[in-house]
């Protein structure tokens, strides 16, 4: 178990983490979501002990994370930033996560670079973007955590590698079962790996969910502008749009089959929303203000 | 592996290209100018002496801007961290004015040999060894001291602040080579009684390392090396 | 493969239910393992066992401790019957509700089944 409790962190005047509380069970694949600046990287810096919160605890398995070497062993956490040396080639990060960590799998490391195609003797100061990431994704999985954070892991990545990252890291997770948080904007191409997702949003939590809970859980109402008002009544909206007389209305929660059926008779449509659309819509009341 | 050993590993390949070049060095200046006639100074002790205090700096300055995040990355904790990074501060303070020592000692002996050796040439002898030794000791524990320190003020705040705490943070490197020195000339010098100045030192150093344990114990994983 | 519109728990029981009624999974057969079932979908593992777990207590598969589940005997039956039952309310209606809006009558679309005997 992986516990929150209360944790703060500020930067000046700036709150970056604001008294979040979360409980996480081991053993899931977590996504976190949140827009830029919603505090994700701290949140998820305080959950590693990279950054000690100004208020508040991490505690693993019960016992405080910070400075704690068996929990300090069991973390890795790969920030989108990473913490590469440019002069050190890719072999040296390696052999260097090989000395330090007992867990470390170097022989799977060695398949994950055949795998992304990276030549092991470059230097970090060579590589692209997206092979910068691949060295922290190969650094992410191959240390076996039992606790593994991926922060925005997939920056500069193409399509391809993303899919290999995605493929390996499920496969991974299947024959070594681990907890591993991964945060990301791109909600729909991962999602199906989640069981569970944490939004952010401001730093705090907005939702902490199944993912499956969440799919098909926005419903978008259309139809005449005084019907649509009238069946949204009691709900909650999430989002709205006008054009002449129609309107449509993001609805949050499920609907029952009976109301769905009067709403047809009506004259309105339904439409499901998905995990984009909805993380979109709780995130966004300043983009919903301005229109 | 541990910190330490681990250090030493990824430090290795840069000890030893720095090893050659100082010892090419040498020996090609040393070639050419007892071409010119009978040497009159020690240039290993001009090189190798001055290398023992800025090695050593450079050596404090690195560990903590460049070292820090990759082994709080894989897993240790700062106190690990700072353990074994005191550790190695130590082995370079040790290794190093020997290393001075034994290469003044070789010089002395070959120019010797080759009867190159001017009248000014501070001459090694093995019974001043252990002096020469320990006039070097404190500036290398000081100057070390000062790269960690200084280093790990610019980690811990914001750059103004890193630039304020520089002064303070150069005490212990200019308490031990103002103290205690070996000159180019190779006269040991100890402007106060050896025992009193190196207790200075020693104080400087210490102080140092409770400062930068009380900068880094708790202090951010900063996004870039410094 | 799966769409994020509805619980994807939801999307695999439907998928195994359609692959039983077509026959492509035959009674007594073995399905994948949930492992099985997650690598090849790319889908996170407990949601593929929470897809099987509702089959599986829906009395559509049955669990061999050990060795895996398998597709319950009476499942084909069980489910053409649940689906006959859904047929007429599910299928048929919201084509007569389509007939009436443009104006197509019982009599019309009785004569257009009759020719298709």
């Amino acid at each position: 178990m992986i516990e929150m409790r209360g944790v703060t962190i500020r930067y000046g005047d700036t709150v970056a983490v604001d008294d979040v509380h979360l409980t996480l069970p081991t053993g899931k694949i977590y996504g976190l979501l949140g827009r830029n600046g919603s505090g994700k990287t701290s949140l998820l810096s305080a959950l590693a002990s990279y950054r000690r919160p100004n208020r508040g605890t991490v505690l693993v398995d019960g016992v405080e994370a910070f400075e704690n070497p068996r929990v300090m062993r069991s973390t890795v956490f790969v920030r989108d930033t990473l913490d590469l040396n440019d002069s050190d080639r890719v072999r040296t990060a390696l052999d260097v996560a090989g000395w330090l960590r007992p867990t470390w799998d170097a022989e799977y490391a060695l398949k994950l670079l055949d795998i992304f195609e990276l030549d092991s003797r470059k230097r970090v100061s060579a590589l692209s973007r997206g092979q910068r990431s691949v060295v922290g994704v190969v650094l992410g999985l191959a240390a076996r955590a039992p606790l593994t954070i991926l922060d925005e892991s997939y920056l500069g990545m193409d399509a391809v590698a993303r899919t290999l990252f995605y493929r390996e890291l499920l496969a991974d997770y299947l024959s070594h079962p681990r907890t591993v948080i991964l945060s990301t904007h791109l909600i729909e191409e991962v999602a199906d790996l989640f069981e569970r997702v944490v939004i952010i949003d401001r730093g705090r939590i907005l939702l902490h969910d199944e993912t499956d809970a969440l799919r098909g859980r926005g419903v978008t109402v259309t139809g005449p502008a005084e019907r649509v008002t009238a069946f949204a009544a009691g709900h909650t909206v999430l989002g709205e749009q006008s054009l002449g007389g129609v309107r449509a209305l993001t609805l949050d929660g499920r609907l029952e089959p009976g109301e769905i059926a009067r709403g047809e008779q009506a004259g309105l449509t339904f439409g499901p929303l998905g995990l984009q659309d909805l993380f979109v819509h709780l995130t966004s009341q300043r983009l919903e203000a301005s229109r | 592996m541990s910190v330490v050993t681990s250090l030493l590993r990824l430090w290795r390949p840069m000890i030893l290209w720095f090893a050659a070049i100082l010892v090419a060095v040498e020996v090609v200046a040393v070639a050419a100018i007892s071409a010119a006639g009978p040497v009159r100074f020690s240039f290993w002790l001009v090189v190798a002496g001055a290398a023992a205090l800025y090695w050593p700096l450079v050596a404090g300055i690195l560990l903590v801007s460049m070292f820090f995040r990759i082994f709080m990355a894989n897993g240790m904790t700062r106190h690990e961290f700072l353990r074994g990074m005191a550790l190695f501060a130590l082995g370079v303070t040790v290794v190093f004015p020997a290393v001075v020592v034994v290469g003044h000692a070789v010089e002395s002996v070959v120019l010797g040999l080759a009867g190159h050796r001017a009248e000014s040439y501070p001459v090694f002898r093995f019974g001043e060894a252990a002096a020469e030794y320990f006039h070097l000791l404190p500036a290398t524990a000081g100057f070390v001291t000062s790269g960690i320190l200084i280093t790990a003020g610019f980690y811990r705040f914001r750059p103004w602040i890193g630039v304020l705490l520089i002064a303070p943070g150069s005490l212990p490197g200019l308490a031990g080579n103002g103290l205690i020195e070996v000159d180019d000339s190779g006269q040991l010098t100890a402007r106060l009684p050896y025992a009193v100045a190196l207790t200075v030192v020693a104080v400087a150093v210490v102080l140092g390392c409770v400062a930068t344990h009380r900068l880094l114990r708790d202090v951010a994983v900063k996004r870039s090396a410094t | 493969m799966f769409n994020d519109r509805s619980p994807i728990y939801l999307q695999i029981a439907d998928g195994i239910k359609n692959d039983i009624l077509s026959g492509s999974l035959r009674e007594d057969e073995q399905v994948m393992s949930t492992n099985q079932y997650a690598a090849f979908y790319r889908i996170n593992p407990a949601t593929a066992a929470k897809g099987f777990a509702q089959l599986v207590d829906e009395g559509v598969l049955y669990k061999k401790r050990g060795i895996g589940m398998f597709v319950s005997p009476d499942a084909p039956g069980k489910l053409r019957a649940a689906r006959r039952e859904r047929f007429f309310a599910e299928a048929l209606e919201p084509v007569l509700d389509e007939a009436d809006r443009v104006g197509i009558s019982i009599d019309e679309i009785t004569h257009y089944l009759g020719s298709r005997r």
